[in-house]
């Protein structure tokens, strides 16, 4: 105990005097003679004690730097020995650690991306997405954009935004002066986008309001990457004329490098409202605003609320089921829900980190066995004056040095899973060309994961550390001193880490089988194997910009050069044939059919050549297939799957059977289809299902060529790498018209591992976590049986003398531990059952009957196992050395 | 005991305390009464200035003072030597060693 210098110099000092003065009493002096003698010879004790006290005080501080400094450093060092003590426990503690923590940085930074809700500009916290959403009904929850009725008042009436504004977005040709075209994503915006952003242009200017007017001249602002890539960077550029489509434009301004508000966009013309639009438009707008200086969201919110009221009231045919919502604009657009969705997501956060909290008071647990074999130790080190905090610190900075290795672990971890994740991201364009301007390096560590884990590494340490040293420290610190030259620790497992153990073993039960299921059921999915013939298949989209040319003509040009394509490719010496399709199988739209008489079934439905079948070696299974006549415009017959048969009609000949598109509108019916054929439910072998519930039902139309553009196309080459002919086929394609495109050419099985990689991926995330979960489990039942055994040794060496079986006698200890791993599945199995009935049955997938005996069998032997070692030290018992240790 | 002119003396007493502490620890009370013993009272002065060079002692780490119970079981503060100060007594031992037996030589010299 560090006391006050003062009060302790006091005490030496008074210490002096009584022994002076009892010193002199004996020499014969009376008891006050000899105090005066004893003060006379000690001399100036005022200036003894001022001198002291303040010589003792420096001493004290400069100790206390020294511990700090060195002492810490010393802890490190005796944190890095244990490790090396206690190999498998550090292993243990490091491996459960580094995935918890991986799993919560990982999710900690992807939420960070999702969540952060600032846009990387001036005051961009307080702009604001405002949409509408579906309040009741079927489609309850759904999101959409805003009618241009209702931007035009809510932009008058709103007094919380200011720069209120709107987007729509459509695709455009792209025609320069040199004749070169391209397709871009041209963005109608109003001219308070760019006040918005208070982003200044770099040439010309951004749009203005009066750009808005109906029949204002065609202006057009462009992005830096395109003046770049398709201006050649012209300085002159402002003034000149693009097409798109059939609008020429005039370019009057060039934005700076960066600026890609609304998405990612490069071309903003101003969007035009004609002023006479009705309350039933369609929601083709994004509404975006600022909030006004002095409002906060959530008065902004109600306004906004109070104002759908009244359109609702206004408007009850269209507004009845729709509100609007406000939400900061880059959760919106990254497709945050909602304002209630961010409390849900925070709290999955909170209940990632609780997970680290339940593994770090399971390797407490260990380091608490631990500990407990130290109490020698630490005992010892009490008795020659150190203090409690200098105990409890040493033991903090040892689980600190086994938390942050862990955390390290983690970190690395996560790093190597983002870094895969990019790669998996970089290869799909689409993505690339979709993610919004602020994604920026996209997925990556983060300071603010770097600060987290380490949070994260020192909360481990307090519960790993502190509290089996606050524990092993406790008063009854000194009465065991007794018990150190024995071999028992005195210490006991109390109630509360048997209830930890116990509820630990609990929680593994009730998570290990919806583990089980979903990494079984990724795996089924990362595992899959693809159609043998997919080996030799090129897939890709083919594209013709319109350019300047009437819909009509253009389409004639595109069938007729998509024909002459497919007549050079065929007459290639290596192409087996080509085929196209609206979407690639396993790509479809979907939809919901009526089926006659009654009935709805939901089915994918894909476009497709008639000779598709013939090309993915798709045998008919009743029926005919399609013919070129079925292609034409107006015809009725389709081709179904085994998927869709079934659901149809189980077992039966469903040829002849007719179905139609559901149609939203009741007074619009869409006309009957007619089955002709059915082939096998072959897509999910040429494409990855993305989803492991029950396999999709699809249908084909026959369709021609041209009917749709662009269109999807496949090459099937007789053998060898497919990729070979990939630099061919782009030749081909461009000799036959400089302007049609291949593009995301690939191999399909490139395609194929690209998808099912995904799959695998989580199932091995799922698997390491699962496995880390059981190793702990297994830890903290070795922990508590090595304990038992440990504490009756005593026990177990005289019953063994009186003559009792050591096998019975160690059957009697270990009951008792087995009864508490029996309380732990048992309560786990219930937990487990409560989950599966709150998920509806989807955490076991309706496997429970298979699943939780597996889990009961998994957690026996996890328990079995860690109860050998224990087990043998137990049988191991020589009575003699026992007793003798007492 | 300790003469009033306690800078000229101050190194003698260290020596002293660190000699009386190679014997095992002591507490303040117990070392002055050794030193009034070993150089027979000849040092006689404020025992309380004692107390400042004990603990520069333990400054420059010759010592340490921890609370213990003395001989008629009262709290009082031990003091012990460190491993400097063990190091320490043998270099000034050594050291008044040679300083003693230079002066003594050079009082005694008849070879003026």
């Amino acid at each position: 105990m560090t006391r006050d210098p003062r009060e302790e110099i006091d005490d030496e000092v008074r210490f002096h005097l009584e022994q002076l003065t009892r010193e002199y009493v004996a020499r014969g002096l009376g008891p006050e003679a000899a105090r005066r003698a004893a003060a006379e010879r000690f001399g100036d004790e005022a200036r003894v004690r001022s001198t002291c006290t303040s010589l003792l005080a420096a001493d004290r501080a400069a100790e206390t730097r020294r511990t700090l400094m060195n002492v810490s450093w010393l802890d490190v060092k005796l944190g890095l020995r244990m490790l090396r003590k206690y190999p498998w426990l550090s292993a243990v503690a490091v491996i459960g650690m580094a995935v918890t923590i991986a799993v919560g940085a990982g999710y900690f930074t992807v939420l960070g991306i999702f969540m952060d809700s600032t846009l990387p500009v001036d005051g961009g916290d307080r702009i604001m997405l405002i949409e509408t959403r579906t309040i009741s009904g079927p489609d309850a929850g759904d999101r959409d954009g805003v009618s241009p009725h209702d931007f035009a008042y809510f932009r008058a009436g709103l007094k919380s935004f200011t720069d209120p504004g709107a987007f729509g977005e459509d695709t455009r040709n792209v025609l320069t002066a040199d004749g070169a075209a391209s397709l871009a994503r041209v963005v109608s915006m109003t001219a308070s986008g760019f006040r918005l952003m208070r982003v200044p242009p770099m040439l010309g200017r951004s749009l203005l309001d009066d750009d808005e007017r109906p029949g204002g001249a065609d202006v057009v602002v462009i992005g830096y990457d395109e003046w770049r890539r398709r201006f050649g960077g012209d300085p002159a550029v402002v003034g000149t004329a693009v097409r798109l489509d059939e609008t020429t434009h005039t370019i009057v301004g060039v934005m700076p490098e960066g600026f890609m508000f609304p998405v990612r966009h490069q071309y903003w013309v101003p969007l035009r409202l004609k002023g006479t639009e009705t309350p039933d438009g369609s929601p083709s707008l994004r509404m975006f605003g600022r909030l006004a200086d002095g409002s906060s969201l959530a008065e902004a919110r109600a306004e906004l609320a109070a104002a759908g009221e009244r359109l609702a009231a206004s408007f009850p045919q269209s507004h009845a089921l729709i509100r609007p919502q406000a939400q900061p604009y880059t959760q919106a657009i990254m497709g945050v829900p909602g304002p209630e969705a961010e409390l849900a997501v925070r709290s999955l956060q909170f209940g990632v980190s609780l997970l680290l909290f339940i593994i770090a008071v399971n390797v407490a647990i260990l380091v608490y066995a631990r500990t407990a074999t130290r109490i020698g130790e630490i005992v010892v080190r009490t008795a020659l004056g150190a203090s409690r905090m200098r105990v409890v610190s040493q033991l903090f900075v040892e689980a600190l040095v086994l938390s942050s290795i862990g955390a390290a672990a983690g970190l690395a971890i996560v790093t190597f899973a983002f870094r895969v994740l990019r790669e998996f991201l970089k290869w799909s364009p689409d993505q690339a060309e979709k993610a919004p301007f602020w994604f920026g390096p996209g997925i990556a560590v983060s300071t603010g994961t770097i600060v987290y884990v380490a949070a994260l590494a020192v909360i481990a340490a307090l519960i790993i550390g502190v509290l089996p040293a606050l524990k092993a420290t406790g008063k009854h610190v000194q009465a065991r001193l007794q018990q150190v030259g024995a071999r028992g620790s005195g210490m006991q497992l109390g109630r509360t880490w048997t209830a930890l153990i116990v509820l630990q073993v609990a929680i593994a039960v009730a998570v290990l089988p919806g583990a089980l299921h979903n990494a079984h059921q990724f795996m089924r999915l990362g595992f899959r194997d693809p159609a043998p013939v997919a080996n030799d298949m090129l897939r890709g989209r083919l594209t013709m910009p319109q350019g300047a040319m009437p819909e009509q003509a253009w389409r004639a040009r595109f069938t007729e050069r998509t024909a002459a394509l497919a007549q050079r490719m065929e007459g290639e010496p290596e192409v087996a044939g080509i085929t196209f399709a609206d979407n690639f199988p396993g790509q479809e739209r979907y939809g919901d059919f009526e089926v006659e008489p009654s009935g709805t079934i939901e089915a994918a439905s894909t476009r497709v050549a008639p000779n598709l079948f013939d090309l993915f070696d798709v045998r008919l299974l009743a029926g005919r297939g399609f013919t070129a006549s079925d292609a034409r415009r107006g015809s009725t017959a389709v081709i179904v799957d085994q998927t869709f048969a079934q659901q149809l009609a189980p077992g039966a000949n469903v040829i002849g059977r007719r179905i139609r598109y559901a149609s939203a509108d009741s007074a619009r019916v869409n006309p009957w289809l007619e089955i002709v054929g059915v082939v096998p439910a072959f897509a999910g072998s040429f494409t990855a299902p993305t989803g492991f519930g029950a396999v999709t039902p699809r249908i084909y139309h026959a369709s021609a060529l041209g009917d749709q553009t662009p269109v999807a196309f496949v090459v099937r080459v007789k053998g060898g790498d497919p990729l070979r002919y990939a630099q061919r086929f782009r030749e081909i394609t461009a000799s036959v018209d400089p302007t049609m495109k291949l593009e995301d050419l690939q191999g399909v099985i490139v395609w194929w591992k690209h998808e099912t990689q995904f799959f695998t991926m989580l199932a091995v995330a799922i698997l390491l976590v699962t496995a880390s979960v059981l190793l702990l489990s297994a830890a903290g039942i070795y922990s508590m049986m090595s304990f038992t055994v440990a504490k009756r040794r005593r026990e177990i060496g005289i019953r063994t003398a009186l003559g009792a079986d050591a096998r019975r006698v160690l059957a009697g200890i270990f009951g008792r531990a087995a009864a508490q791993l029996g309380t732990g599945i048992a309560l786990g199995l219930i937990a487990a059952a409560a989950l599966e009935s709150a998920s509806g049955g989807d955490m076991m997938g309706g496997h429970a009957l298979v699943l939780l005996p597996t889990v009961v069998v998994i957690m026996f032997t996890v328990g079995l196992f860690a109860a050998l070692g224990p087990a043998r030290r137990g049988l191991a018992v020589q009575p003699t050395e026992a007793l003798r240790d007492e | 005991m300790f003469a009033k002119d306690a800078a000229v003396l101050q190194g003698t007493v260290e020596l002293l305390v660190l000699k009386r502490l190679s014997s095992g620890p002591m507490h303040g009370y117990g070392i002055a009464r050794w030193i009034e013993t070993a150089t027979e009272d000849v040092l006689r002065v404020e025992e309380g200035s004692l107390y400042p060079a004990l603990y520069r002692m333990i400054r420059k780490g010759w010592i340490k003072g921890e609370w213990g119970t003395s001989d008629n079981n009262r709290r009082a503060k031990f003091y012990r030597l460190t491993k400097a100060g063990e190091r320490e007594l043998a270099q000034q031992t050594h050291g008044w060693a040679r300083l003693s037996r230079a002066v003594t030589r050079a009082v005694s010299s008849t070879d003026l």
